[in-house]
């Protein structure tokens, strides 16, 4: 939530002042008879930083005081024209000082752009009569961020104020060959012919059963532009990346299980995504010991055929997916770690899988063979297999 | 007591004294600390799908640099800035844009950074532009008089600014109107003190020990050469007569300045300035009051500044220099050098005040990470978190339960006790070498006969130093796997040290693939009697390396239709005469499934009504046992626990729970 929003400049006589603020009073105190609020700073202490020397002008510049964040971008024009051959402003946003300001700063820098731009075109805020109109931009500015995250203001024929608030997401985490993407939302109704066609290639074999690499093959699309096309829905928030699904992969439970059976919500979703169709009816306390009795040494394959009876109207793909995908449930991974990786008798490829920090679903990917093949390949040699 | 007493006391609740810098130098502890970085701990569990919540289990400091701005008369000054070419793609802040979950090992590869920026320096001595007046010419791209005046700010508190990516954060020291630095007893200051105040005798102990060793002769010899000036600084303070011309100082600020990732910004400075600036500052503030001691050393800096100038000294020899001579200088450099590093900083300011400052890290995660989260491998991974605990004395304390891991070897943690010969560290030398990770602290409490309340303030100050983890005591009979968050990737220096510890016995990873299996009791890998005790040692040692977890069980109630019939049966039986009048909470019944019981320590009427049902037909001994077990069957506690904490045998816990098995749902996790 913005506090206010002001327009400062240096005045060649009086030095920094502030000349619109919004709303009225916020920055200096409102003349008397006035009502308004005290200012929620003092300007006199950050004057400094408002209104800078050259070294901090067009950089993005925020200060906090009195429990509150300034940003500002302040701007300097060198011209013949000015007094001292130079005016300097700032478009200055202020908010909360523990508040997420990340996507403000872009409003900081619009703002000054757009400013600079006009008054290098005519002087826009140099002139006292255009200056004027400065107030109700920034008005309209706080008052439609605030309400609608977005302003679409128009100052004259040719320019118009137009942001937008954008939330700042965390960096997608890296994709691997061997990851399968899960999709969150429906691409297919998301997506339009404008689309990168590398996205357009993969969409159709986004199932949450295809690895990154399988996807690639598919689609006939390239690998690295397959994996960065994932990366971008991942950072959208539209996948979520899970383990190759097998029967010969071993499952177990994590300690999020519990929240399962406290999440009535997650319940209800959990027994329509895992049963086999729509018309059976299943029981989730049946689903919860199901889960409970997932366990580390066990294979999937020995699992469903000790759990057989208590399977019936259970999709095991599906209900191996929920529970990943919920964090309830996690795959464990089969790692062959040699004491001397150097010196086994292997491919050399397949050596350096061997320290201990790669996975079968690693190594098969890479080198595109089956988990068979390799075992094969490691047999007779010194090499221990380690569950995680 | 004497001012010294008063303030070392008050510190040490904040910042943790001790003299000189070693880490185990006093048996007081700082308790608000250890639960900060637990409720730290408690906010990840809370926030598990928030991601910058995520983030801030890798430790990441965001150092760039750390300055010393100066205001006297003449205008602000930057008086000394180390490293003394800050960059700002600094390693850690480049790990952090290239997305943390490949940034593996940050905890581990602390070392990895830089150990000594100044012989770095020296080797690029080619490329060294000349020492001018302000040492260098520019400080990450500013000027060096602009960054003093851009630093020095009129206000009191805490100090923020940045300029793009950059952020200064600092706690600025002005004099006072009367010249002083400090109100005899700052107030605002009280309530740290008074949460000292059960540790009240040792720290009058160690602020005693300070001050002997303070006014004691034993400095190094350019100490003493000082000494005349700071008595005589001594004198004027106590004429409340500081007015020492032009050149005297008014402000002082030491600036850290930092690069967070975007969204951790608020994280990031927040535990920069409560962990570090503030403490540092405020340590600062307090020799300066004392006897001048910052402007001392900085006049010292600028001197050396101006005959480096003169002799177009190199900056790296200059640094040098200046580090060589000025305590101050030396500090700021430690604690940029170790906290850069996510490691505790140990600096002896004034040859005199010894301050220790960290950033608290998180030492173990209770939810696994998925593959979309930031990845922490070889974090210890388990739920079993001794804090918070029922049985603990509200938070300070650890349970009595639980016992100490050790993460270092109990040698050299023995050696850095020794290095102090304080009252208090010969009982913690001696709980040291009394613990055991096999047993828990009120079995060694019994055996050598430290009070058990003392031996959890020593355990905690263990734990809060990074010197060991609290965990339940290793058991034989307790399952154990290989943790889903091991970092295999570090087997490979792992395997020759673990081969080094135990060269006669099977080799790590034939270990770790024993502990692959289906789940067993550690007890059946144990080849026989003899080996007993070695074996426990290989697991001590897989569990210290975030390798191994304990495997443990958790168990939930749940109602099976029957039951619930039979209840429901016999409940309108009881009601036929009456008219039919809703029972409190029937609509619960549901009598075509099961149910599970949340709470069964607080079970509803009609789940009370339940439990009986089940019971009805078991032994009264079975009932009573059960009833008393019921508290642990919520899914929130491991079973294990309780035979210790009911002091009920575990062959009597597993007989009630077989004798309840057709209630109970298990799952086993960490």
């Amino acid at each position: 939530m913005i506090k206010s929003i002001f327009f400062a400049i240096f005045h060649h006589e009086r030095g920094p002042q502030v000349l619109h603020q919004v709303p009225d009073g916020s920055i200096t105190p409102s003349p008397p008879p006035s009502t308004d609020p005290p200012p929620l700073i003092d300007f006199d202490h950050i004057s400094s930083h408002i209104i800078p020397k050259q070294e901090l002008c067009d950089r993005l510049v925020t200060i906090c005081t009195n429990k509150y964040r300034l940003l500002g971008y302040p701007v300097c024009l060198e011209d013949r024209r000015y007094e001292r051959n130079e005016f300097i402003f700032n478009f200055a946003v202020v908010l909360d000082e523990d508040a997420e300001f990340s996507t403000y700063k872009s409003v900081v820098r619009k703002l000054a752009k757009l400013f600079k731009a006009l008054e290098e075109q005519s002087g826009f805020l140099s002139n006292e009569v255009t200056r004027a109109s400065v107030y109700a931009l920034i008005e309209q500015v706080l008052e439609d961020l605030n309400n609608y995250s977005e302003c679409m203001i128009p100052i004259n024929e040719s320019n118009t104020i137009n942001i937008k608030l954008f939330p700042t997401y965390a960096p997608p985490p890296p994709v691997k060959a061997w990851h399968v993407p899960v999709s969150t939302v429906q691409l297919e109704l998301l997506m339009d012919a404008t689309w990168d066609l590398t996205m357009q290639k993969i969409v159709p074999h986004i199932d949450g059963i295809n690895s990154v690499r399988r996807i690639s093959e598919l689609a006939d699309a390239d690998y690295a532009l397959t994996k960065k096309a994932i990366s971008h829905l991942l950072y959208y928030g539209c996948l979520t990346l899970v383990d190759i699904f097998a029967f010969s992969g071993i499952y177990a439970v994590t300690a999020d299980i519990s929240s399962l059976l406290a999440d009535t919500q997650m319940q209800e979703e959990c027994i329509n995504y895992v049963r086999s169709s729509e018309s059976t009816k299943i029981a989730f306390s049946d689903v919860f010991a199901l889960y409970c009795s997932l366990s580390q040494g066990v294979t999937l394959k020995k699992w469903c055929i000790d759990h057989f009876p208590r399977l019936k109207g259970i999709d095991v793909r599906r209900f191996i997916g929920f529970g990943i995908v919920k964090g309830v449930i996690y795959r464990v991974h089969k790692y062959p770690v040699a004491t001397n990786a150097a010196s086994m008798p292997v491919p050399a490829k397949l050596a350096t899988f061997l320290k201990g920090g790669s996975s079968f679903d690693e190594i098969c990917t890479e080198m595109q063979v089956g988990e068979k093949k390799v075992l094969e390949l490691l047999e007779g040699c010194d090499v221990q297999i380690v569950h995680r | 007591m004497n001012e010294l007493a008063c303030f070392v006391r008050r510190l040490a609740a904040s910042a943790f004294i001790h003299h000189p810098s070693k880490v185990l130098t006093q048996a007081t502890l700082n308790t608000p600390h250890c639960i900060a970085m637990d409720s730290l701990y408690n906010n990840h569990r809370r926030y598990h799908h928030q991601q910058h919540r995520h983030h801030s289990l890798t430790p990441n400091s965001c150092l760039l640099a750390i300055l010393l701005i100066t205001r006297s008369s003449v205008g602000p000054t930057l008086t000394f800035h180390y490293p003394p070419r800050p960059r700002l793609d600094s390693p850690q802040s480049l790990a952090s844009r290239r997305g943390l979950a490949d940034n593996s090992s940050s905890s581990s590869s602390s070392s990895s950074g830089d150990e000594d920026d100044v012989v770095s320096e020296s080797s690029k001595k080619k490329a060294e532009v000349k020492a001018g007046s302000a040492g260098v010419d520019t400080i990450l791209g500013f000027r060096a008089e602009f960054l003093a005046g851009m630093l020095a700010p009129k206000q009191q508190g805490r100090f923020e600014m940045s300029v793009d990516d950059v952020v200064f954060l600092g706690q600025p020291v002005h004099v006072r109107p009367d010249g002083t630095w400090r109100q005899e007893a700052e107030v605002g200051e009280s309530e740290e003190a008074s949460d000292a105040t059960p540790f009240e005798p040792s720290e009058q102990e160690t602020a005693a020990a300070a001050k002997t060793r303070g006014v004691k002769p034993g400095h190094s010899e350019q100490q003493q050469q000082q000494e005349g000036d700071a008595d005589a600084d001594d004198e004027r303070d106590d004429d409340g007569d500081t007015v020492k011309g032009s050149g005297t100082m008014n402000m002082f600020h030491v600036v850290f300045v930092l690069n967070p990732p975007e969204l951790e910004y608020h994280f990031r400075t927040a535990e920069m300035f409560d962990y570090v600036v503030k403490r540092f500052s405020r340590a600062l503030k307090y020799e300066q009051a004392r006897d001048g001691y910052v402007w001392r050393e900085t006049e010292k800096i600028s001197r050396l500044k101006e005959q480096a100038a003169q002799k177009d000294t190199s900056v790296g020899d200059l640094w040098r220099q200046i580090l060589d001579q000025s305590n101050l200088a030396y500090a700021i450099s430690c604690v940029y050098r170790d906290i850069s590093q996510s490691k505790i900083a140990h600096v002896l300011l004034n040859n005199q005040l010894a301050v220790s400052l960290q950033i608290p890290i998180v030492s173990e995660i209770a939810v696994l990470p998925s593959l979309t989260d930031p990845q922490v491998p070889g974090l210890p991974l388990t739920t079993a978190n001794s804090f918070g605990d029922e049985e603990t004395e509200g938070d300070a304390m650890l349970a009595k339960h639980f016992t100490l891991l050790f993460l270092e070897d109990v040698e050299s943690i023995l050696k850095d006790i020794q290095a102090e010969a304080t009252d208090s560290s010969a009982s913690l030398a001696h709980f040291v070498k009394s613990c055991k990770p096999t047993h828990s602290f009120l079995q060694i409490s019994q055996h050598c006969g430290i009070p058990l309340h003392e031996m959890q303030i020593l355990a905690r100050h263990l734990v809060h130093w990074r010197k060991a983890r609290a965990i339940p005591p290793i058991h034989q009979r307790d399952t154990y796997i290989v943790s889903p968050n091991a970092d295999l990737k570090r087997l490979p220096s792992l395997i020759p040290q673990y081969a080094k510890t135990f060269p006669t016995l099977p080799a790590l990873p034939k270990m770790l693939s024993l502990l692959s299996g289906k789940p067993k009791p550690f007890a059946t890998f144990i080849p026989s009697k003899d080996h007993r005790g070695a074996y426990l040692e290989i697991l001590t040692w897989l569990i210290r390396y975030g390798l191994v977890t304990q495997l443990r069980n958790f168990a939930w109630v749940k109602i099976p239709i029957a039951i619930k019939m039979a209840v429901h049966k016999e409940r309108q039986m009881q009601m036929s005469p009456q008219p039919p009048v809703p029972i409190e909470d029937d609509v619960d019944e549901k009598l075509d499934e099961e149910s599970y019981i949340l709470e069964p320590s607080r079970a509803s009427g009609i789940e009370s009504a339940w439990l009986e049902m089940c019971t009805r037909h078991q032994p009264q001994d079975v009932k009573t046992l059960f009833e008393r077990m019921l508290k642990y069957l919520n899914g929130q506690h491991a079973l294990e626990k309780i035979a210790v904490r009911e002091g009920i045998s575990r062959k009597e816990v597993r007989k009630v729970l077989n004798a309840m098995d057709g209630v109970l749902v298990y799952a086993k996790h960490w």
